[in-house]
């Protein structure tokens, strides 16, 4: 999982598949979300150039598994929340 | 027009909804594909040139069965793996005409729902056949690690009103290519015969597979003519040839006279998809997955008897201009066209032509500006 400097999450590796639900094209430009999640195969696409739903739009189903993967994240944030940047933090109760 | 058309007789409706077709893609909108089956339907008819979608699939069908903005609904966009679809609340032509003493039945994508309740079956169909969702899952299977996705197989259901619906068989790629041929063109056909046979006025929802990706060429069509040079050209070759084979059965089933036939798409092409290579929106933006859509036309015809149009009884007969848009001029060479802007919200059949809504209904369709002879080639607008 890759975060943004807002803490927002950006992206979701699951196996050979990446993807992205926000992002920026540089550093002068706001991250956002294209309209849907953007999805590469990594392992013959590995520099993220071909996205499988402009390409193929039959991929959709990658959403599931990361969705999960994200899922199981926001629970743990839930019971195990975040530090702060820069907060005091003696460890979970 | 067919002024004599007692206002509350009740034709037969056979509307096809073709899946990501653009406003240029067919030869009476200046296609290059030869379609002559659907230009003759649109000389015979009303063809729109203005006729406005929503952005994609699951909101313009909202629209389309329900009269109202698909925001209103929690339908504005296409979803992946959550609970979407039309709420119980929702009430649907086809719960209208059903209402109305017709029998109703869909045969192809729905894409409004996925779960029991939100089923054709349960928005007012007697019964269907096809997908919950959208054709893109046909190729789900294909890929090796679909299998530790977590994910159940796609399948393309059935349904019968009252029931749950059932899985009828899988929805992979053997099927993609073949699932108009073999499966939703026979059975909206049926359809159609068993009624006239019948005599019962009918409403049929034909939700054909192509042009979605991903689109897998069917081998009677796919390099087959020396007038098409591509995918994309033969499968709007074979849609061509398809909607025939819907008219010819109208006509074979001697109801031709009493049947109004509405050919739409829900949204304008994909191309931008590589997959699905080709297409043309004519003279508006493109909508893809990741195109936002300003317009789609629709060719239509609706008629009752060959030669007379009777677009006031029109399930898309109402209107929406747009204020400050400026419009294209009628074509010439159309008997009827209009360059009235519509939208697919105003889908929702009047009354005029049941014999029975609830009066609740007026207040549901408020998002559906309804205007009367607003498709007549000289008629105005009340707003």
């Amino acid at each position: 999982m890759l975060f943004g400097h807002a803490g927002e999450l950006l992206s979701v590796k699951w196996k050979i598949y990446k993807v992205i639900f926000r992002y920026s094209k540089a550093i002068e430009d706001p991250e956002g979300a294209g309209q849907f999640p953007l999805t590469y195969d990594l392992s013959s696409d590995p520099g993220e150039r071909w996205e499988l739903g402009s390409l193929k739009g039959d991929n959709a189903w990658v959403f599931t598994p990361v969705f999960a993967e994200v899922a199981k994240y926001e629970a743990s944030a839930k019971k195990y929340p975040n530090i702060k940047p820069g907060q005091d933090f003696n460890g979970y109760k | 027009m067919a002024t004599d058309q007692p206002s509350n007789s009740k034709p037969n409706i056979v509307f096809i909804l073709v899946d990501n077709v653009g406003w240029g893609d067919f030869g009476v909108y200046g296609g290059q594909t030869p379609t002559p089956r659907i230009d003759k339907l649109a000389s015979e008819g009303v063809r729109f040139n203005n006729y406005n979608v929503e952005i994609e699939c699951t909101p313009s069908r909202s629209a389309i069965m329900t009269g109202r903005m698909p925001v209103r609904s929690g339908t504005s966009v296409v979803t992946f793996g959550v609970p979407y679809g039309l709420a119980p609340f929702e009430y649907t032509v086809a719960q209208l005409l059903s209402d109305a003493g017709y029998a109703t039945a869909l045969y192809g994508k729905w894409h409004l729902g996925d779960v029991q309740g939100r089923f054709p079956s349960d928005k007012g169909f007697d019964e269907w056949w096809g997908r919950p969702n959208t054709w893109d899952e046909a190729g789900y299977t294909s890929y090796p690690l679909f299998k530790e996705s977590g994910m159940k197989p796609p399948m393309l259901m059935e349904g019968k009103k009252g029931q749950p619906s059932t899985p009828a068989m899988p929805l992979d790629l053997s099927v993609r290519g073949i699932v108009d041929e073999k499966y939703l063109i026979p059975k909206t056909i049926d359809f159609i015969q068993r009624n006239a046979a019948a005599k019962k006025p009918f409403f049929v929802y034909l939700g054909y597979s192509e042009v979605h990706p991903p689109i897998v060429p069917n081998p009677n069509f796919a390099d087959k003519s020396t007038q098409r040079g591509g995918l994309y050209s033969d499968i709007i070759g074979e849609m061509d040839f398809r909607v025939g084979q819907v008219l010819d059965a109208i006509e074979g089933a001697g109801i031709a006279d009493n049947t109004l036939v509405v050919l739409s798409s829900d949204n304008g092409t994909s191309s931008s998809i590589a997959a699905t290579p080709g297409g043309s929106s004519g003279p508006w933006r493109e909508i893809s997955s990741l195109r936002r859509s300003k317009a789609a036309v629709v060719p239509l015809r609706s008629y009752v008897g060959r030669d007379t149009c009777l677009p006031e009884a029109s399930p898309m007969r109402c209107w929406r201009p747009r204020t400050g848009y400026r419009r294209s001029p009628a074509s010439p060479v159309r008997r009827i066209s209009s360059p009235r802007t519509a939208r697919s919200t105003a889908s929702m059949p009047q009354r005029s032509f049941l014999a029975k809504a609830r009066p609740a209904d007026a207040i549901r369709l408020c998002c559906s500006v309804t205007q009367a002879n607003c498709c007549q080639s000289n008629g105005r607008s009340t707003r």
